[in-house]
Protein backbone atom coordinates (compact mmCIF):
# COMPACT_ATOMS: atom_id res chain seq x y z
CA UNK A 1 0.00 0.00 0.00
CA UNK A 2 2.93 2.34 0.62
CA UNK A 3 3.78 2.16 -3.05
CA UNK A 4 0.30 3.19 -4.17
CA UNK A 5 0.95 7.00 -4.20
CA UNK A 6 4.11 6.46 -6.27
CA UNK A 7 2.26 4.25 -8.73
CA UNK A 8 -0.49 6.87 -9.04
CA UNK A 9 2.12 9.61 -9.54
CA UNK A 10 3.87 7.55 -12.21
CA UNK A 11 0.55 6.92 -13.96
CA UNK A 12 -0.26 10.65 -13.89
CA UNK A 13 3.17 11.55 -15.29
CA UNK A 14 2.79 8.93 -18.02
CA UNK A 15 -0.60 10.34 -18.92
CA UNK A 16 0.82 13.86 -19.00
CA UNK A 17 3.63 12.65 -21.24
CA UNK A 18 1.05 11.36 -23.71
CA UNK A 19 -0.76 14.69 -23.90
CA UNK A 20 0.16 16.73 -26.99
CA UNK A 21 2.20 19.85 -26.36
CA UNK A 22 0.77 23.29 -26.95
CA UNK A 23 4.05 24.77 -28.18
CA UNK A 24 6.13 23.43 -31.02
CA UNK A 25 9.66 22.26 -30.26
CA UNK A 26 10.50 20.49 -33.49
CA UNK A 27 11.97 21.76 -36.71
CA UNK A 28 9.26 21.86 -39.35
CA UNK A 29 10.66 23.76 -42.33
CA UNK A 30 12.42 21.91 -45.13
CA UNK A 31 14.92 23.97 -47.10
CA UNK A 32 16.63 23.33 -50.40
CA UNK A 33 20.37 23.51 -49.92
CA UNK A 34 22.21 25.12 -52.84
CA UNK A 35 25.96 24.87 -53.12
CA UNK A 36 27.95 27.33 -55.23
CA UNK A 37 31.12 26.06 -56.84
CA UNK A 38 33.42 28.90 -57.81
CA UNK A 39 36.48 26.89 -58.68
CA UNK A 40 37.18 26.66 -62.38
CA UNK A 41 40.12 26.21 -64.70
CA UNK A 42 41.90 28.98 -66.53
CA UNK A 43 43.32 28.68 -70.04
CA UNK A 44 46.45 27.06 -68.69
CA UNK A 45 44.46 24.44 -66.79
CA UNK A 46 45.14 25.90 -63.36
CA UNK A 47 42.38 26.02 -60.75
CA UNK A 48 41.10 29.52 -60.14
CA UNK A 49 39.05 30.12 -57.03
CA UNK A 50 36.46 32.88 -57.11
CA UNK A 51 35.43 34.44 -53.87
CA UNK A 52 31.84 35.66 -53.99
CA UNK A 53 31.69 38.59 -51.63
CA UNK A 54 28.32 40.21 -52.19
CA UNK A 55 25.70 37.63 -53.00
CA UNK A 56 22.05 38.65 -52.75
CA UNK A 57 19.12 36.27 -53.17
CA UNK A 58 15.46 37.28 -53.52
CA UNK A 59 12.48 34.98 -53.94
CA UNK A 60 10.63 35.93 -57.13
CA UNK A 61 7.28 37.39 -56.09
CA UNK A 62 8.49 38.41 -52.62
CA UNK A 63 9.35 41.92 -51.52
CA UNK A 64 11.75 40.89 -48.82
CA UNK A 65 15.32 39.77 -49.45
CA UNK A 66 16.30 36.25 -48.47
CA UNK A 67 20.09 36.83 -48.31
CA UNK A 68 21.41 40.38 -48.51
CA UNK A 69 25.02 40.97 -49.59
CA UNK A 70 26.44 38.01 -47.82
CA UNK A 71 29.87 36.61 -48.38
CA UNK A 72 30.44 33.20 -49.83
CA UNK A 73 29.62 30.28 -47.70
CA UNK A 74 29.69 26.74 -49.00
CA UNK A 75 25.94 26.57 -49.39
CA UNK A 76 22.67 28.45 -48.96
CA UNK A 77 19.43 27.08 -47.55
CA UNK A 78 16.50 28.30 -49.60
CA UNK A 79 12.91 27.76 -48.45
CA UNK A 80 10.45 26.52 -51.08
CA UNK A 81 6.79 27.45 -51.35
CA UNK A 82 4.64 24.79 -49.64
CA UNK A 83 1.51 25.91 -51.50
CA UNK A 84 2.96 25.65 -55.02
CA UNK A 85 5.07 23.25 -57.04
CA UNK A 86 7.59 25.73 -58.37
CA UNK A 87 9.71 28.52 -56.98
CA UNK A 88 12.17 31.00 -58.48
CA UNK A 89 15.04 32.88 -56.90
CA UNK A 90 16.80 35.91 -58.35
CA UNK A 91 20.48 35.74 -57.44
CA UNK A 92 22.64 38.84 -57.77
CA UNK A 93 26.40 38.95 -57.80
CA UNK A 94 28.13 42.28 -58.56
CA UNK A 95 25.00 43.57 -60.31
CA UNK A 96 24.75 40.49 -62.53
CA UNK A 97 21.39 38.85 -62.05
CA UNK A 98 20.56 35.22 -62.63
CA UNK A 99 17.32 33.41 -61.91
CA UNK A 100 17.23 29.91 -60.51
CA UNK A 101 13.93 28.20 -61.16
CA UNK A 102 13.00 24.85 -59.60
CA UNK A 103 9.97 22.63 -59.94
CA UNK A 104 9.06 20.02 -57.35
CA UNK A 105 6.29 17.95 -55.86
CA UNK A 106 5.39 18.64 -52.26
CA UNK A 107 4.44 16.17 -49.56
CA UNK A 108 2.56 17.82 -46.74
CA UNK A 109 2.40 16.25 -43.33
CA UNK A 110 0.33 17.52 -40.45
CA UNK A 111 2.37 17.36 -37.25
CA UNK A 112 0.22 18.95 -34.58
CA UNK A 113 -1.88 22.03 -33.98
CA UNK A 114 1.07 23.79 -32.38
CA UNK A 115 3.56 22.82 -35.10
CA UNK A 116 1.21 22.99 -38.08
CA UNK A 117 2.30 21.29 -41.27
CA UNK A 118 5.72 20.23 -42.38
CA UNK A 119 6.30 19.90 -46.10
CA UNK A 120 8.90 17.69 -47.72
CA UNK A 121 9.69 18.10 -51.42
CA UNK A 122 10.95 16.07 -54.34
CA UNK A 123 12.88 18.09 -56.87
CA UNK A 124 11.89 17.58 -60.49
CA UNK A 125 13.84 20.18 -62.47
CA UNK A 126 16.29 23.01 -61.88
CA UNK A 127 17.12 25.62 -64.50
CA UNK A 128 19.04 28.84 -64.52
CA UNK A 129 18.92 31.79 -66.93
CA UNK A 130 21.85 31.43 -69.33
CA UNK A 131 22.96 35.06 -69.45
CA UNK A 132 24.43 35.77 -66.05
CA UNK A 133 27.32 34.65 -63.94
CA UNK A 134 26.02 31.12 -63.33
CA UNK A 135 27.34 28.66 -65.87
CA UNK A 136 25.20 25.61 -65.13
CA UNK A 137 23.13 23.89 -62.48
CA UNK A 138 23.10 20.31 -61.34
CA UNK A 139 20.68 18.42 -59.11
CA UNK A 140 22.62 16.38 -56.59
CA UNK A 141 19.77 15.07 -54.44
CA UNK A 142 16.05 15.28 -55.22
CA UNK A 143 14.80 14.75 -51.66
CA UNK A 144 14.31 17.88 -49.59
CA UNK A 145 13.30 17.45 -45.97
CA UNK A 146 14.25 18.81 -42.58
CA UNK A 147 17.55 16.89 -42.68
CA UNK A 148 20.00 19.24 -44.36
CA UNK A 149 21.84 17.91 -47.39
CA UNK A 150 23.01 19.47 -50.61
CA UNK A 151 20.34 19.37 -53.29
CA UNK A 152 21.62 21.63 -56.04
CA UNK A 153 25.03 22.85 -57.16
CA UNK A 154 25.50 26.08 -59.13
CA UNK A 155 28.68 26.22 -61.20
CA UNK A 156 29.81 29.76 -61.86
CA UNK A 157 31.79 31.41 -64.68
CA UNK A 158 35.05 33.19 -64.34
CA UNK A 159 35.11 36.81 -65.48
CA UNK B 1 -18.18 -64.35 9.67
CA UNK B 2 -20.17 -61.42 11.18
CA UNK B 3 -17.03 -59.35 11.10
CA UNK B 4 -16.56 -60.26 7.46
CA UNK B 5 -20.15 -59.22 6.60
CA UNK B 6 -19.74 -55.93 8.50
CA UNK B 7 -16.56 -55.18 6.56
CA UNK B 8 -18.36 -55.77 3.24
CA UNK B 9 -21.26 -53.49 4.26
CA UNK B 10 -18.87 -50.71 5.28
CA UNK B 11 -16.89 -51.06 2.09
CA UNK B 12 -20.09 -50.92 0.03
CA UNK B 13 -21.20 -47.80 1.88
CA UNK B 14 -17.85 -46.14 1.20
CA UNK B 15 -18.02 -47.22 -2.43
CA UNK B 16 -21.58 -45.92 -2.75
CA UNK B 17 -20.58 -42.67 -1.12
CA UNK B 18 -17.60 -42.36 -3.42
CA UNK B 19 -19.77 -43.11 -6.42
CA UNK B 20 -22.31 -40.51 -5.36
CA UNK B 21 -19.52 -37.97 -4.85
CA UNK B 22 -18.04 -38.73 -8.28
CA UNK B 23 -21.49 -38.39 -9.80
CA UNK B 24 -21.97 -34.98 -8.14
CA UNK B 25 -18.55 -33.85 -9.35
CA UNK B 26 -19.28 -35.07 -12.85
CA UNK B 27 -22.61 -33.29 -12.79
CA UNK B 28 -20.90 -30.10 -11.59
CA UNK B 29 -18.15 -30.48 -14.15
CA UNK B 30 -20.72 -31.02 -16.85
CA UNK B 31 -22.45 -27.85 -15.78
CA UNK B 32 -19.15 -25.95 -15.66
CA UNK B 33 -18.01 -27.31 -18.98
CA UNK B 34 -21.18 -26.23 -20.78
CA UNK B 35 -20.18 -24.25 -23.82
CA UNK B 36 -22.21 -21.12 -23.05
CA UNK B 37 -21.84 -19.84 -19.47
CA UNK B 38 -23.25 -16.35 -19.57
CA UNK B 39 -22.99 -12.91 -21.17
CA UNK B 40 -21.44 -9.89 -19.50
CA UNK B 41 -22.30 -6.29 -20.31
CA UNK B 42 -19.70 -3.83 -19.03
CA UNK B 43 -19.48 -0.05 -18.95
CA UNK B 44 -16.13 1.76 -18.82
CA UNK B 45 -15.99 4.39 -16.07
CA UNK B 46 -12.32 5.31 -16.30
CA UNK B 47 -11.94 6.94 -19.71
CA UNK B 48 -14.91 9.35 -19.58
CA UNK B 49 -13.52 10.80 -16.35
CA UNK B 50 -9.81 10.55 -17.13
CA UNK B 51 -9.94 11.93 -20.68
CA UNK B 52 -12.23 14.78 -19.66
CA UNK B 53 -9.87 15.69 -16.81
CA UNK B 54 -6.70 15.34 -18.87
CA UNK B 55 -7.97 17.36 -21.82
CA UNK B 56 -9.99 19.82 -19.71
CA UNK B 57 -13.19 18.71 -21.37
CA UNK B 58 -11.76 18.60 -24.88
CA UNK B 59 -12.11 14.84 -25.20
CA UNK B 60 -15.12 12.71 -24.45
CA UNK B 61 -14.86 8.94 -24.65
CA UNK B 62 -17.67 6.46 -23.94
CA UNK B 63 -17.40 2.73 -24.21
CA UNK B 64 -19.46 -0.44 -23.73
CA UNK B 65 -18.10 -3.98 -23.69
CA UNK B 66 -19.94 -7.24 -24.23
CA UNK B 67 -18.23 -10.56 -23.64
CA UNK B 68 -19.44 -14.14 -23.45
CA UNK B 69 -17.98 -16.84 -21.22
CA UNK B 70 -17.44 -20.11 -23.06
CA UNK B 71 -16.21 -23.35 -21.45
CA UNK B 72 -14.85 -21.52 -18.36
CA UNK B 73 -11.81 -20.33 -20.28
CA UNK B 74 -12.73 -18.29 -23.31
CA UNK B 75 -14.28 -14.82 -23.52
CA UNK B 76 -15.05 -13.61 -27.05
CA UNK B 77 -15.35 -9.86 -26.67
CA UNK B 78 -16.93 -7.00 -28.55
CA UNK B 79 -16.32 -3.38 -27.53
CA UNK B 80 -18.25 -0.45 -28.93
CA UNK B 81 -17.72 3.22 -28.32
CA UNK B 82 -17.90 6.82 -29.36
CA UNK B 83 -15.39 9.61 -28.88
CA UNK B 84 -15.05 13.25 -29.78
CA UNK B 85 -12.03 15.50 -29.50
CA UNK B 86 -11.60 19.24 -29.70
CA UNK B 87 -8.39 21.15 -29.29
CA UNK B 88 -6.87 24.52 -30.11
CA UNK B 89 -3.30 25.79 -30.31
CA UNK B 90 -1.59 28.71 -32.05
CA UNK B 91 -4.72 29.69 -33.94
CA UNK B 92 -5.33 26.15 -35.17
CA UNK B 93 -8.45 24.27 -34.20
CA UNK B 94 -9.24 20.55 -34.35
CA UNK B 95 -12.69 19.01 -34.12
CA UNK B 96 -13.16 15.28 -34.67
CA UNK B 97 -15.79 12.73 -33.72
CA UNK B 98 -16.52 9.15 -34.57
CA UNK B 99 -17.27 5.62 -33.46
CA UNK B 100 -15.07 2.62 -32.87
CA UNK B 101 -15.32 -1.12 -32.61
CA UNK B 102 -12.95 -3.67 -31.13
CA UNK B 103 -13.30 -7.43 -31.39
CA UNK B 104 -11.14 -10.07 -29.83
CA UNK B 105 -10.76 -13.01 -27.50
CA UNK B 106 -9.73 -13.19 -23.83
CA UNK B 107 -8.41 -16.27 -22.11
CA UNK B 108 -9.07 -16.95 -18.43
CA UNK B 109 -5.70 -17.52 -16.78
CA UNK B 110 -7.04 -18.89 -13.46
CA UNK B 111 -5.64 -22.42 -13.57
CA UNK B 112 -6.72 -23.86 -10.23
CA UNK B 113 -10.30 -22.67 -10.21
CA UNK B 114 -11.50 -21.99 -13.71
CA UNK B 115 -15.06 -22.55 -12.50
CA UNK B 116 -14.75 -19.43 -10.31
CA UNK B 117 -16.91 -16.46 -11.38
CA UNK B 118 -13.75 -14.32 -11.16
CA UNK B 119 -11.36 -14.27 -14.08
CA UNK B 120 -7.82 -13.20 -14.83
CA UNK B 121 -7.95 -12.26 -18.49
CA UNK B 122 -5.28 -12.10 -21.15
CA UNK B 123 -6.30 -11.42 -24.73
CA UNK B 124 -5.96 -9.78 -28.10
CA UNK B 125 -8.08 -7.22 -29.93
CA UNK B 126 -8.42 -5.85 -33.39
CA UNK B 127 -9.82 -2.32 -33.39
CA UNK B 128 -11.16 -0.04 -36.04
CA UNK B 129 -12.60 3.46 -36.00
CA UNK B 130 -14.20 5.79 -38.46
CA UNK B 131 -14.45 9.50 -37.86
CA UNK B 132 -15.14 12.86 -39.44
CA UNK B 133 -12.89 15.78 -38.55
CA UNK B 134 -12.07 19.40 -39.34
CA UNK B 135 -8.71 21.10 -39.07
CA UNK B 136 -8.78 24.85 -39.39
CA UNK B 137 -6.13 27.54 -39.12
CA UNK B 138 -3.27 25.10 -39.73
CA UNK B 139 0.11 26.81 -39.91
CA UNK B 140 2.13 26.25 -43.08
CA UNK B 141 5.70 26.56 -41.98
CA UNK B 142 7.68 28.94 -44.12
CA UNK B 143 10.02 31.49 -42.63
CA UNK B 144 10.30 33.41 -45.92
CA UNK B 145 7.24 32.95 -48.14
CA UNK B 146 4.04 34.48 -46.85
CA UNK B 147 1.75 31.55 -46.26
CA UNK B 148 -1.77 32.01 -44.90
CA UNK B 149 -3.10 29.29 -42.56
CA UNK B 150 -5.10 26.59 -44.33
CA UNK B 151 -8.40 24.93 -43.47
CA UNK B 152 -9.27 21.28 -44.00
CA UNK B 153 -12.94 20.56 -43.51
CA UNK B 154 -15.28 17.56 -43.86
CA UNK B 155 -12.43 15.08 -43.77
CA UNK B 156 -13.11 11.39 -43.16
CA UNK B 157 -10.66 8.77 -42.02
CA UNK B 158 -10.67 5.13 -40.89
CA UNK B 159 -7.98 3.67 -38.65
CA UNK B 160 -7.11 0.15 -37.55
CA UNK B 161 -4.94 -1.15 -34.75
CA UNK B 162 -4.16 -4.19 -32.62
CA UNK B 163 -4.10 -4.54 -28.83
CA UNK B 164 -2.66 -6.87 -26.22
CA UNK B 165 -4.88 -6.84 -23.13
CA UNK B 166 -4.36 -7.99 -19.56
CA UNK B 167 -6.95 -7.52 -16.85
CA UNK B 168 -9.39 -9.10 -14.48
CA UNK B 169 -13.06 -9.22 -13.66
CA UNK B 170 -14.39 -10.00 -10.22
CA UNK B 171 -17.88 -10.85 -9.05
CA UNK B 172 -18.85 -8.40 -6.30
CA UNK B 173 -22.39 -9.61 -5.79
CA UNK B 174 -24.52 -12.13 -7.65
CA UNK B 175 -24.42 -11.02 -11.25
CA UNK B 176 -22.62 -7.74 -10.50
CA UNK B 177 -19.01 -7.52 -11.64
CA UNK B 178 -16.14 -5.06 -11.57
CA UNK B 179 -12.84 -5.20 -13.38
CA UNK B 180 -9.98 -3.42 -15.01
CA UNK B 181 -7.64 -3.95 -17.90
CA UNK B 182 -4.46 -2.40 -19.27
CA UNK B 183 -3.63 -2.46 -22.96
CA UNK B 184 -0.73 -1.97 -25.30
CA UNK B 185 -1.86 -0.68 -28.69
CA UNK B 186 -0.13 -0.78 -32.05
CA UNK B 187 -1.43 1.39 -34.87
CA UNK B 188 -1.59 -0.21 -38.32
CA UNK B 189 -2.77 2.82 -40.35
CA UNK B 190 0.17 5.16 -39.96
CA UNK B 191 0.09 6.95 -43.31
CA UNK B 192 -2.61 8.44 -45.44
CA UNK B 193 -2.59 7.29 -49.06
CA UNK B 194 -3.85 10.69 -50.18
CA UNK B 195 -1.23 12.58 -48.18
CA UNK B 196 -3.80 14.66 -46.32
CA UNK B 197 -3.62 15.65 -42.69
CA UNK B 198 -4.44 12.72 -40.43
CA UNK B 199 -6.74 12.90 -37.42
CA UNK B 200 -5.20 14.18 -34.25
CA UNK B 201 -7.11 11.80 -31.98
CA UNK B 202 -8.35 8.30 -32.85
CA UNK B 203 -11.56 7.14 -31.12
CA UNK B 204 -10.82 3.97 -29.16
CA UNK B 205 -7.07 4.35 -29.64
CA UNK B 206 -6.11 7.74 -28.22
CA UNK B 207 -3.75 10.43 -29.50
CA UNK B 208 -2.24 9.46 -32.84
CA UNK B 209 1.05 7.74 -32.24
CA UNK B 210 2.56 4.51 -33.55
CA UNK B 211 2.01 2.87 -30.17
CA UNK B 212 -0.22 3.75 -27.28
CA UNK B 213 -1.41 2.56 -23.88
CA UNK B 214 -4.92 2.22 -22.56
CA UNK B 215 -6.66 1.51 -19.29
CA UNK B 216 -10.28 0.67 -18.44
CA UNK B 217 -12.19 0.28 -15.24
CA UNK B 218 -15.47 -1.50 -15.71
CA UNK B 219 -18.65 -2.18 -13.88
CA UNK B 220 -20.76 -4.91 -15.39
CA UNK B 221 -23.68 -7.24 -15.13
CA UNK B 222 -23.91 -10.92 -16.02
CA UNK B 223 -26.99 -12.13 -17.87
Amino acid sequence: MRKAPYILLLAALTAMACTPETTCHVSTESRMRVGIVGDTLDLEGKIVNYALDSLTIVGVGQDSILFDNIKLTKSYNMPLRPDQEEAAFAICYHNYWDTLKVTYTNHRRFISLACGESTAYTLKTADVTPHGWVDSVCIVSTDIDITPKENIVLYIHGY
Amino acid sequence: MRKYLLFIVCLSAVALSATAQTYEEEKKQQKDSAIYQGTYLKLDLFNPVFEAARSKGGIQDYELCINVRLKQRFYPTLELGYAQAQDSADGGHYDGRGGFLRAGLDFNGLRKHPESPHALLVGLRIGTSYQGYNLTGVIQNSSYWEMPPVDYTHLRHADAWGEVVIGCQVQIAKGFHMGWDARFKLLFTRNDKNGGPLPYYIPGYGYRSDTNWGFHYYIGWKF
